[in-house]
């Protein structure tokens, strides 16, 4: 695409963006103490800076480049338009930023109209401080991101493709790129396209559903007023606790929450264990065919918590035990005898059935440390341990798809379709020349429509379809 | 609420933090008290009280029945404070609060869920004696407590034994169970980062005092072994704990590493003496390298906080990110459980490498295990 077609297609998107900021300033969630939130934002065009600095030759010379001067640019930009200089520093993002009031952000939107927007998790005292250190960090929200990223959706293998970047070898396929190398050339590097359904949202939505009932508001007691949640506007959704009793946990806290959800770290006791110490007030569930699991159904078995979810764990792992890939010894066995392990964990109370001939209990206790792990929640654990990282703003608008950042209650999440209730733009066609190239763009549905799958062609396409693939990066405006 | 005898024990207490207060509002306040003659048994009993802390003796308990007991603790902690050593207020927090321990093991729980909630703000429920615990299942029964979830993790992960993870305790409804014991220790544990974290302007302090000050930092530089930082070489690399070893081997194949992963290594080689052009050649091997970029990351993580850099994600960080091979069970290395922090495997690894040690059975003779790995 040409430089000026780039210059076009981002000034286009710019403007539609624009139009919804200025009729839709009500949707723009206003974070709590914005004043101390840093907001940062991903333009449409771009900022560079052309560094004054000394370089070294390959032969060794040293001389200095640069004119010092900078700018912003719609199109793409090699070098130094006055010097001609490549050490240019480019981006198209602006960090720092501070608002002290809701019209001066939602002006700012209107002014910029951003690709992303995002703010603080974090409450600084002076947000817009270059430094972090600067910044001086008074507590953040606790959230979660769960993206179907994440997930390993079996979907990814009908919709995501990769392609490897050796020019003479333009390997492709479907699902994940080669974790080592291409299977053709031997080559390491691999542009790769990742796509969106209904069935990883589907995912996306169980694992926060999961997150949000069962870890936060029946483990952790987290009112329910206090937990707000969102679509991201493309393949996940946040969860923010805003309660301040949690806002000064650290990094280390923090982590233990994510461990606690993903279920990893989980540690068994031996039955021995139990009999030998006299003084025994380890936490530790005890996984032993000598003693039943824990369950919510004995009031005297009841262990609220992760114990009582074992059993279940297990039955949900073992039931899908013939998709597991480890290569434990227990496998093979666990698989001959699936159905009499699932009765003996589905008895009340839940036992570990001495009849699964050639499990004992450290392999019990193995296989419960796999359930608990494969139970726990999918959430991406640095966004949650990361102090300082920021989120998207809810109620603008994703770049990446054109779609809302929705925000949801707990009801609404249930009946909530992100290709018909996060659609921004609606009305009239676009002409678009999509650039399916050798994998093809898979279909897909908005508004209930189905499109695609497309190739190089040109089509036109009403609005939200049409943006959606520009904003994807799969088409071209025509 | 306390006794006398008991604000002197738990110098944390608000009971105790307001009698010293009035004697003395701020440390300035303080030192000018201290240097009055007739109140001369404060100085000498903290500057003793920090000699044992130093020599890991247990803190003697000074009831001379005189109101002015209370003032040898922060007098102690002024001390420190002023001779500034990070070892020595190491040594200090764990003195002080071992002796905290020991007291509390002998309090009945009342005593501890005031401690905790006047003193920490904490939110406790006391589950009634072993009787009134009956109707609970038989593993809840033998804890005596919960406590907020928001509390224990205050300071459990700084505890290293499985059974202080979140994910191996049982929580309910915000609360978490633990034993009389347990909540002994992580009070114990909470004024132990009271000490390390507090951050304080010494003022000038009376003569006798600072007499005390020089003559415990001459016992100091005797006590305290100061090491020196290991210089970057080749053979550094054999120095790498197992997952920085794997990160870094798949950086220099090529293969395309996650942003945690990138992160781990530029800011591990950064902090362990490589230059920055050196770990962008680290770099260089990865299909998306752009140069630009790459020089704008590794400046960025070099330069953080006024040219200090970035740390390098801790242990737990990398087990959190899928990153440790020991807890995935992909390697091991025995050193790995006697440190928290790649950067420590390093420097204690690459002292033995220059020293010719390959014989490791010291760790568990001379070190004490920090983590659970196998």
């Amino acid at each position: 695409m040409s430089s000026n077609h780039i210059q076009r297609q981002r000034k286009f998107l710019q403007l539609t963006f624009q139009d919804y900021y200025i009729e839709n300033a009500d949707l723009v969630d206003i974070p709590a103490k914005l004043h101390n939130r840093e907001f940062g934002m991903q333009l449409f065009s771009l900022t560079w800076r052309c560094d004054r600095k000394i370089i070294e030759s390959d032969s060794g010379e040293q001389k200095e480049v640069g004119c010092g001067r900078s700018g912003t640019s719609y199109a793409r930009i090699l070098k130094c338009p006055f010097c001609d200089s490549k050490q240019l520093q480019i981006t198209d993002w602006v960090r720092h930023l501070g608002f002290r009031t809701r019209d001066a952000l939602l002006h700012e939107l209107v002014q910029s109209a951003p690709h992303s927007v995002y703010h603080s998790a974090a409450l600084y005292e002076t947000p817009v401080a270059r430094f972090m250190h600067e910044k001086n960090w008074r507590g953040a929200e606790l959230i979660f991101d769960i993206d179907a990223d994440h997930l390993d959706s079996k979907c990814t293998e009908r919709h995501d493709s990769w392609i490897c970047n050796d020019a003479d070898c333009e390997e492709s396929g479907m699902g994940p790129p080669p974790s080592d190398e291409c299977p053709s050339c031997k080559g390491k590097s691999f542009s790769s396209r990742k796509w969106v359904c209904d069935d990883c949202l589907q995912d996306a939505k169980d694992n926060t559903l999961k997150l949000y009932d069962v870890f936060l508001s029946e483990d952790f007691g987290i009112d329910p007023e206090k937990i707000v949640l969102n679509y991201s506007g493309h393949r996940g959704y946040h969860v923010r606790v805003q309660d301040s009793k949690i806002f000064s946990l650290d990094s280390s806290a923090r982590t233990e929450i994510v461990h606690y959800i993903e279920g990893t770290g989980f540690t068994t006791a031996s039955f021995r264990s139990t009999v030998e110490q006299d003084d025994y007030k380890n936490p530790l569930v005890v996984i032993s065919e000598k003693v039943p699991l824990p369950t919510s159904a004995v009031e005297k078995l009841s262990v609220p918590g992760w114990a009582n979810r074992v059993s279940q764990a297990m039955v949900e792992f073992i039931s899908d035990i013939d998709s597991y890939h480890g290569s434990e010894r227990w496998v093979k066995v666990l698989k001959e005898n699936k159905q009499e392990a699932i009765h003996g964990l589905k008895r009340t109370p839940p036992i570990l059935s001495p009849r699964v001939k050639g499990i004992g209990d450290k392999f019990w206790q193995e296989i419960s440390i796999r359930a608990v792990q494969s139970y726990g929640a999918s959430i991406d654990g640095p966004v949650t341990y990361d102090l300082k990282r920021v989120i998207r703003l809810i109620g603008s608008i994703n770049g990446k798809t054109g779609f809302k950042v929705n925000r949801l209650n707990r009801e609404e999440i249930d009946s909530f379709n992100p290709f018909v209730d996060a659609i921004a733009f609606r009305g009239g066609t676009l002409k678009v020349h999509t650039l399916g190239g050798l994998v093809k763009i898979p279909a897909f549905k908005i508004d209930a429509e189905e499109y695609g799958p497309y190739g190089d062609e040109i089509v036109e396409l009403p609005k939200p379809a049409a943006l959606f693939l520009l904003c994807k990066g799969v088409a071209n405006l025509e | 609420m306390l006794t006398r005898i008991q604000m002197l024990q738990y110098p944390f207490s608000v009971e105790a933090r307001r009698a010293s207060q009035k004697f003395a509002r701020d440390l300035r306040d303080l030192s000018k008290f201290l240097g009055e003659s007739n109140n001369r048994y404060i100085v000498e009993e903290a500057g003793e009280r920090v000699l044992n802390a130093l020599d890991r003796k247990p803190i003697r308990l000074v009831n001379t029945n005189d109101e002015r007991d209370v003032l040898i603790y922060p007098t102690a902690r002024l001390i420190v404070e002023k001779i500034g050593n990070v070892r020595l207020r190491s040594y200090q927090a764990v003195a002080e609060s071992k002796s905290v321990r020991s007291y509390l093991s002998r309090e009945k729980y009342e005593i501890l869920e005031y401690l905790a909630e006047s003193a920490f703000g904490w939110e406790l429920e006391w589950q009634g004696e072993i009787l009134e615990r009956s109707h609970l299942s038989s593993i809840l029964q033998p804890f005596e407590f919960k406590i907020a979830f928001q509390n224990f993790l205050q300071v459990a992960p700084k505890f290293h034994h499985d059974k202080w993870k979140l994910v191996n305790r049982h929580v309910d409804a915000g609360m978490v169970y633990i034993a009389k014991k347990e909540l002994e220790r992580l009070i114990s544990g909470k004024f132990n980062d009271l000490i390390l974290e507090s951050t304080s302007d010494v003022p000038t302090l009376p003569t006798r005092l600072t007499e005390i000050v020089q003559s415990i930092e001459t016992e100091l530089t005797t006590k305290i072994r100061s090491t020196k930082p290991i210089e970057f070489s080749d053979e550094s690399k054999g120095a790498f704990p197992p997952c920085i070893s794997i990160i870094y081997a798949e950086s220099v194949a090529g293969k395309n590493l996650s942003h945690e992963a990138r992160f781990a290594l530029a800011a591990f080689l950064l902090k362990i003496g490589m230059s920055e052009k050196e770990v962008m050649g680290v770099f260089k091997a990865a299909p998306d390298y752009v140069r630009s970029l790459a020089e704008y990351q590794v400046r960025h993580i070099s330069s953080k906080s006024a040219g200090e850099g970035y740390t390098p994600p801790a242990c737990d960080k990398m087990q959190g990110n899928h990153l440790c091979p020991v807890y995935l069970g992909e390697a091991w290395d025995d050193l790995c459980e006697y440190v928290l922090h790649p950067l420590d495997f390093y420097q204690t690894r690459a002292w033995e490498l220059s020293k010719n040690i390959d014989d490791h059975s010291w760790y568990s003779r001379k070190r004490e295990k920090k983590q659970k790995l196998s």
